[in-house]
């Protein structure tokens, strides 16, 4: 049962963005420094995430007749 | 789908999908987590007579903001450096002197600068400011009697100070009693119970409620132990060595458990917590 729960979850955190990747408010708050890798690598996380959406969205409204 | 576009799009779809698969796992930690020693606090680097000229119409609010910023440092659960206590101090003098009749201020200072920071005459000054600007308020008195008695060993004012709380309206009625059992000295373990206990009655922050809980069960510990130790003195004619002594001569049946985690000292007559 466990381990179904956490591979449904695994699946889930695939499927939806981790938002947790831009919050950068503590970061802010405490003055702590940032790092550059990790600040290009959720900008290649979003901005992934963002083309990978969008390539689905083109094939599905490719098969629609929208006129 | 027309052939031509069918191709750039799988290509682009696969250059996204390795990208988001390569940032997925590196992203996957990152939620921020705060290592203990990061944590610093810090006070604006002015007087507190300054502060309240430069606040200007905004005193309420800089009072309200530099409270919180003491209040988050002490939450943070960190090991504080002296220059921390330093600061918390300089943080909770400027609120005081911006807005002394908060009453979450002197809650919040009370149970940290005398116990932690071991800045007594602070805490004391701090609170006769509370004191003189709550006048219908009975538990700023209360604490500088307290602190009278706990830290700075001075029955005489403690009892002093708990009779004139004592006689604001509302005022519990162990206050008197508390006055009089200073007067008369002795029991300093059991006073210090029973003042804590009017503490954890009074308070209605859950935090605070725990910190002196923690502390109640801690000097019932200490008080179970030097009740052991004066049976053990009238028994063998001589205080024990070390408080296991009082295990093997059958004097207690065992230890109390420190509520702090460490075990209970036992030194020069004195026990530590």
């Amino acid at each position: 049962m466990k381990e179904t729960h956490s591979r449904l979850f695994e699946a889930i955190s695939w499927i939806f963005p981790n938002l947790a990747a831009f919050d950068l408010k503590t970061a802010a708050a405490y003055g702590l420094p940032l790092d550059a890798f990790q600040l290009i690598w959720s900008g290649v996380y979003g901005i992934s995430y963002m083309g990978l959406i969008l390539m689905i969205t083109i094939f599905v409204f490719q098969r629609r007749e929208l006129t | 789908m027309k052939k031509s576009l069918l191709i750039p799009l799988s290509v682009l779809f696969l250059f996204f999908l390795s990208a988001y698969v390569g940032a997925y796992t590196h992203v996957l930690e990152y939620r921020i987590r705060l290592a203990r020693e990061s944590i610093r606090a810090t006070a604006p680097p002015f007087p507190p007579e300054v502060m309240n000229v430069l606040a200007g119409e905004y005193k309420g609010l800089l009072s309200d903001y530099l409270l919180l910023e003491a209040a988050a440092f002490i939450g943070a659960n960190t090991k504080p450096t002296q220059e921390d206590w330093e600061a918390v101090a300089l943080l909770f003098k400027q609120t005081m002197a911006l807005d002394p009749h908060f009453k979450q201020s002197y809650r919040l200072f009370q149970a940290v600068l005398p116990w932690e920071a071991e800045k007594y005459d602070l805490t004391i000054e701090l609170l006769e400011k509370s004191k003189n600007n709550r006048p219908w308020d009975w538990v700023p008195g209360f604490f500088i009697g307290f602190d009278y008695f706990y830290f700075l060993e001075d029955n005489v004012k403690a009892s002093e100070y708990l009779m004139e709380a004592s006689k604001v309206p509302e005022a519990p009625m162990a206050l008197a009693t508390l006055a009089a059992r200073l007067a008369l000295k002795g029991g300093q373990t059991l006073t210090a119970i029973a003042f804590l206990r009017a503490m954890y009655e009074k308070e209605d922050d859950e935090g605070v409620k725990e910190t002196l809980r923690v502390r109640i069960e801690a000097l019932i510990g200490v008080w179970t132990l030097e009740q052991g130790i004066s049976q053990f003195t009238s028994r063998f004619g001589h205080p024990p060595e070390t408080l296991e002594e009082l295990l093997s001569s059958g004097v207690l049946k065992e230890i109390p458990t420190n509520p702090y985690g460490n075990p209970y000292t036992y030194e020069d007559g004195q026990i530590g917590y």
